[in-house]
């Protein structure tokens, strides 16, 4: 009996053994991804690449040959799979933006910093879709909504996901700022008056601490209201500027760009807003285009693809992005909005990296995403295939080296 | 004297175009194309014939993959029109000598999509309602060339259902039919540049709403609706029988327009859309469908997954907006308060197709936008039908859903949905597979006429991408004047050549 009971309990032990032992040695945090082609986006992509991720980080890059698995290292196979950086939306308004609090026509002073809602419904959709990155910025209901924050996607506390505050101005010109009835802001004139003005008031202010700063002069008082506009001219962060048709964005390159020296990006940048390329390559401005996709002209009866209007008139590849604007096109979209750009022309290498490290320059984030290299942040997107095909899915987002969706846990989403 | 050498000239003229028609037979000969009989002795009688048979207009595609849709994808074959119909189809076809023929190679053709529930492809006008939509439709409408630009050839437009379109091109509340049901629509042609062959069916269809939302009193009504056609149906039928016996007074039996459509939807005569989008709407429509024999089709059931096999059983389908129905940003929505299975799923027509259930696809705007968002109207129905397919289902069926099955719900494919010989010559010319987000129409045609062409429509034919050339040129706005050059291609990214500039 003592015999039977023995050989039983060695028995029954015996696949336990055979499961708890690779399982004890498996690291926290340590992942390799394997088999996929990776799109580095700093290189060729990388037929049966591997991705090593440690500790939030990816650790190493390279070709199955040249690089090999740790022991330890969670495995995941993305064998018929692209591994691709996570998607960065250059305008977003659902991850910490209340849209509009009109203090005044211009809020310097606003910022959605405090509304930051980790992994609302919102969120988890945004991981679904493989955006991993948001500029969030306040609405267009003012011409200046206030002070936006970049963002990841996935996190349990602010902290954990803020890449940056402040992560860019939000100006916007002319349509949705309009006021009526003869007030300060019905026409172009007023509403570029406000944004100039408070922009010149906040320039006195940051020459004057810099000089204070420098040893000269006495310390201005502080004033709050201006205080983030100084590492705006500082340029540590860019100016995301709501600004379509052609003489919107005339007026945006000419005041903002040229006049007042300030790093921009143009947003939306739609209808005919793209004939301003010219003048946009002339100042180095990226454009950022989106929600809108195309513009059908009147002229001669062409659709023009807005980004690849953009692009083939002369902007920089790197200076071509997409934007989803969302709510406006849902968070997932993002891809699709890209897929819409190629549609139209745009092409898909530029689309791609205008989703992934062009998106990250144009924010000054490059250091952090927007490309899969040791060392940066570990936001990786395993597609079933191109990411711009509607029919291709996301199995996995990883986060922060923290797998935040995946298709077989949560169930397919999108 | 001239008028005997007249007759001698087109006599011998027409020898040779004879000599021409005898072998362009197709090996598998339609129906209509049986070679005249001709008496030697009657010479006029032979040259009106010759003449008559040269007439006829047939235009080949060659060597295009080809998706017939009703069978299979067919690799380097030929499709074969015949004036306003499809002569063939097959990878081993006879061209005759007069015949258009246009390279398909590394090209795909495909049947033109369907667009149910649409809004404004037809180009229809106002009026008083009275006209038939043949008389009240501007063939030169914009929204039918850009319809066309997309793909679609046939669209079925609704009296009793609204379009989708919001703002922002979501669908909210959709559907104006009515629990007591409309009778109503337009099944046409995107005919463009002609009225002919325009028509396919009128009224399209019988609408009618979920009552539940309305409670007891608009359930009650919907099914006396249910019992009278039921009646009417039962009356008719006794009628037509004493008619056929002879008794010619016999009196017919009279209803209500609503109430003789649902009997003839429950003869098969005629489509009956309803709009259930919920678990509760579904099945109450389900339990009539069943206990009344009619078939329904369920109007954007976006819910139809948690009761696949229910709707299997009783429906005879449903129509899907594969990316949802739900307020955007906020799908798939889920409600806290409800266990059940319930809301929008992106495997619903995945689901459908494992269960057998036919299943079309419908836009989230099915309405026509050139200024708001793209890819959400019937500018994108091919692009709609691919976010099925992420959701599982199979390219061939996600094809068939902006095809075939719609042509089917509206009891139209006879006609239309699919390249088979018979049927009409409605079918496209793309440049890549019909789901790709990069193809483009090259070629519409409609009824066997080119009804869109993209080098001569100035829409999408100057769109540079790595299959296609475009102009250097351009002038979007005429004020502006020249725009600097589009510049010549820079390298790609990822170091690869883009395509020559023209």
């Amino acid at each position: 009996m003592f015999k039977q009971i023995l050989l039983l309990t060695l028995v029954s032990c015996m696949p336990l053994l055979a499961q708890v032992g690779p399982v004890a040695l498996e690291q926290e945090g340590c992942f390799a991804i394997t088999g996929g082609q990776v799109f580095p986006m700093n290189g060729p992509a990388i037929d049966a690449g591997i991705v090593l991720v440690k500790d939030g980080k990816i650790e190493a890059v390279g070709a199955a040959g040249v690089l090999a698995v740790p022991a330890g290292y969670r495995v995941i196979d993305a064998s018929g799979h692209r591994v691709i950086p996570g998607f960065i939306d250059l305008h977003n308004h659902t991850g910490a933006s209340d849209l509009h609090d009109i203090v005044y026509q211009v809020n310097p002073e606003l910022r959605v910093l405090d509304n930051i809602e980790m992994n609302s419904a919102e969120m988890r959709i945004a991981c679904a879709g493989g955006v991993t990155t948001l500029l969030s910025i306040p609405g267009s209901g003012t011409n200046m909504g206030g002070f936006g924050v970049i963002i990841k996607t996935f996190g349990d506390k602010p902290d954990e996901v803020v890449v940056r505050f402040p992560g860019a101005l939000k100006i916007a010109q002319a349509g949705n700022p309009e006021r009526g009835n003869g007030d300060l802001g019905s026409g172009r004139m007023g509403m570029n008056w406000m944004i100039r003005n408070v922009l010149l008031e906040g320039k006195a202010y940051h020459d004057a601490w810099t000089a204070f700063e420098a040893g000269k002069g006495e310390a201005p008082a502080k004033d709050a209201r201006y205080e983030y506009l100084r590492g705006l001219f500082r340029g540590e962060y860019p100016c995301a500027v709501h600004t379509q048709i052609f003489q919107v964005v005339q007026s945006t390159l000419r005041m903002l760009a040229r006049d007042l020296k300030l790093k921009i990006v143009i947003d939306h940048g739609e209808f005919d807003g793209f004939i301003n390329a010219p003048l946009a390559v002339e100042l180095g401005v990226p454009a950022a285009c989106g929600p809108r996709i195309f513009w059908l002209s009147p002229n001669d009866g062409h659709f023009y693809g807005l980004a690849a209007s953009w692009y083939w008139l002369g902007v920089s590849s790197d200076r071509i992005g997409v934007n989803t604007d969302s709510p406006v096109v849902p968070q997932e979209e993002l891809p699709f909005q890209a897929a819409m750009a190629i549609r139209h022309g745009l092409p898909e290498g530029v689309a791609l990296k205008g989703l992934t490290i062009n998106a990250a320059k144009m924010l000054q984030i490059d250091k952090r995403v927007g490309s899969l290299e040791a060392g940066k942040d570990a936001d990786i997107v395993l597609w079933s295939g191109d990411p711009f095909d509607p029919r291709s899915k996301v199995r996995i987002t990883m986060v922060n080296g923290k797998v935040a969706y995946d298709a077989a846990r949560d169930g397919q989403r999108f | 004297m001239r008028g005997t050498f007249m007759l001698l000239a087109t006599l011998l003229l027409s020898l040779p175009l004879l000599a021409q028609a005898e072998p362009a037979k197709p090996e598998t000969k339609p129906a209509d194309a049986k070679p005249a009989e001709s008496k030697p002795a009657d010479s006029a009688k032979t040259a009106v014939a010759a003449d008559a048979k040269s007439t006829a207009k047939w235009v080949a595609i060659k060597g295009a993959t080809i998706h017939t849709v009703s069978g299979p994808v067919l690799l380097d074959a030929t499709i074969l029109l015949k004036d306003t119909k499809i002569a063939d189809v097959g990878r081993d076809i006879s061209i005759p000598a007069d015949a258009e023929v246009i390279d398909g190679r590394g090209k795909h053709v495909c049947p033109g999509f369907v667009a149910i529930a649409a809004k404004g492809p037809l180009g229809l006008r106002n009026s008083s309602g009275k006209e038939k939509a043949e008389h009240r439709f501007d063939p030169y409408a914009d929204f039918m060339v850009l319809a066309l630009a997309n793909g679609i050839t046939s669209a079925h437009e609704s009296g009793g259902m609204a379009d989708f379109g919001g703002l922002f091109g979501f669908s909210g509340s959709a559907f104006t039919g009515s629990h007591t049901g409309v009778v109503g629509g337009t099944v046409g042609k995107l005919t463009h540049g002609t009225v002919e062959g325009f028509a396919l069916r009128e009224p399209a269809a019988l609408y009618l709403n979920s009552p539940v939302q309305g409670g007891g009193g608009a359930i009650a009504e919907q099914r006396d609706l249910f019992e009278r056609a039921k009646k009417h149906r039962a009356a008719r039928k006794a009628w037509l029988k004493e008619l056929a016996g002879g008794k010619k007074d016999a009196a017919e039996p009279k209803t209500d327009d609503v109430c003789v459509a649902l009997a003839d939807a429950m003869d098969g005569d005629l489509p009956v859309f309803y709009y259930a989008d919920n678990r509760r709407h579904i099945e109450h429509a389900l339990g009539l469908a069943a206990e009344f024999d009619v078939p329904v089709v369920l109007h954007t059931a976006q819910e139809a997954w948690t009761v696949a096999a229910e709707v299997g059983r009783h429906a005879r389908g449903v129509v899907l907006l594969p990316r949802g129905l739900g307020v955007r940003g906020t799908r798939p929505y889920t409600d806290l308060n409800v266990s059940a299975p319930h809301g929008w799923r992106i495997d619903t027509p995945a689901i459908m197709q494992r269960t057998g259930v036919p299943w079309a696809v419908l836009t989230l705007n099915t309405g026509i936008s050139t200024t708001l968002l793209g890819g959400r109207d019937l500018m994108g129905l091919h692009l709609e039908a691919a976010f099925a397919v992420r959701g599982g289902a199979t390219d061939a069926e996600a094809l068939r859903a902006i095809t075939l099955t719609p042509a089917e719900f509206l009891q139209v494919a006879d006609r239309i949905g699919s390249l088979e010989p018979g049927k009409d010559a409605d079918l496209l010319l793309m440049d890549r597979e019909p789901l790709d987000y990069r193809a483009f129409v090259e070629k519409a045609w409609v009824n066997g006429r080119v009804a869109y062409d993209e080098d001569v429509t100035p829409l999408y034919g100057h769109i540079q991408t790595d299959r296609r050339q475009a102009p250097r040129k351009w002038k979007p706005w005429g004020i502006w004047g020249d725009l600097p050059d589009q510049k010549e291609a820079p390298p790609l990214p990822d170091g690869s050549q883009p395509p020559p500039v023209r």
